[in-house]
């Protein structure tokens, strides 16, 4: 089934989600406030959409088509704008799966459903648990 | 009240400090040390060094027992995703915050937070005073959507009803003084000669008023 994505986040992380997912068949905007990231963005991938602006305001998410996303992928490098992001997402747009990345591990606790986070990706986390089983392995 | 103030900058240590002044119990945190030395001497509460996200500091700021919280850091995502967690995850009843882009705070207001936005209140004030300057407002209201004003009763109105004001959604009169008294007018009421009034009006409406005035 072919998904509308959105990803807030056109760095390291939001860019290979973006590039994954359409190789897969879907459909991909990608929201950064950086032109050039999604410069280099649309130039290896064409059929991607890019929005330059600041993913926290309503205008750029309404720019991105948030209305009709299946997804919402909230990559920022700030826990209270991937916050405030998702609140928005929730309550003006009814993004029915919103996923974020956490990045500070003291600020998990803050990712779920209470606010309007279905899914949350502590990297860090990931990370030491991959790590430790590599260790405990060897 | 127990009240959280996150963000101690200007607007910050000073709501910090009215609210002490007046008895609450208040826990001011930010997350720099020297801006919690803004707090004046005389601050009775509890001052927290640390960041607002972390479940430690707000538990130490006794967020389980708050009856608000007011966030004014300068960062606005910081201070919509505390209002949220606040509103979520504790159900602090009260919830305030200060924003300086004005363009999701309609969303923020739809959830029960109050949301000030310096920017948009301190234009619309700035705006009636340069071109309604004979409309003095008394106070205003939400971010200076509504203006309460006094005035004389202008010529033109005398003899009028009420209902020659006030317009729904725009403007209507609140009281008029007659005789050294207040009245919260009936339907129907006429001004007379020397009434004083008092009216509330819509910021969006204030030069239809002022042309309705000039009678």
């Amino acid at each position: 089934m072919e998904m509308f994505v959105v990803i807030v986040g056109g760095g390291g992380a939001g860019s290979y989600l973006a590039s994954r997912l359409t190789s897969e068949g879907h459909k991909v905007a990608v929201v950064d406030i950086n032109s050039d990231v999604l410069k280099e963005l649309s130039s290896k991938i064409p059929s991607i959409s890019t929005i330059v602006g600041n993913g926290s305001k309503l205008e750029t998410l309404r720019k991105a088509g948030l209305e009709k996303a299946d997804i919402l992928a909230i990559l920022t490098g700030v826990d209270a704008r991937n916050v405030a992001i998702a609140m928005l997402a929730k309550n003006e747009f009814q993004v029915p799966r919103v996923v974020t990345r956490v990045n500070d591990p003291k600020h998990e606790w803050l990712f779920d459903r209470q606010t309007g986070i279905d899914h949350a990706f502590n990297q860090d986390a990931l990370l030491v648990e991959s790590i430790m089983k590599a260790i405990r392995t060897a | 009240m127990n009240v959280i103030v996150v963000g101690c900058g200007r607007v910050g240590s000073h709501l910090a400090d009215l609210l002490s002044a007046e008895g609450h119990r208040v826990a001011a945190i930010d997350i720099n040390l020297e801006a919690l030395a803004r707090l004046s001497a005389n601050f009775k509460g509890t001052k927290i060094q640390g960041d607002a996200l972390d479940r430690e500091i707000l538990y130490q700021a006794g967020i389980q027992n708050a009856d608000a919280l007011a966030s004014v850091t300068n960062s606005d995502n910081l201070n919509a995703a505390l209002a949220i967690i606040a509103k979520n995850k504790f159900r602090v009843p009260k919830l305030a915050i200060r924003v300086f882009d004005p363009s999701n705070a309609e969303v923020y207001r739809k959830l029960g937070i109050l949301t000030i936005s310096p920017t948009e209140w301190g234009a619309s004030f700035i705006k009636d005073v340069l071109v309604h300057p004979e409309l003095h407002s008394k106070l205003t209201i939400g971010n200076g959507d509504v203006q309460v004003i006094e005035l004389a009763v202008p010529h033109g109105l005398v003899g009028r009803p009420v209902e020659f004001v006030n317009i729904p959604r725009q403007v209507t009169t609140v009281a008029i003084v007659r005789q050294g008294k207040a009245i919260i007018p009936y339907q129907g009421m006429i001004f007379e000669e020397n009434d004083f009034l008092t009216i509330a009006v819509s910021t969006t409406a204030m030069a239809r008023v002022e042309e309705l005035l000039s009678h």
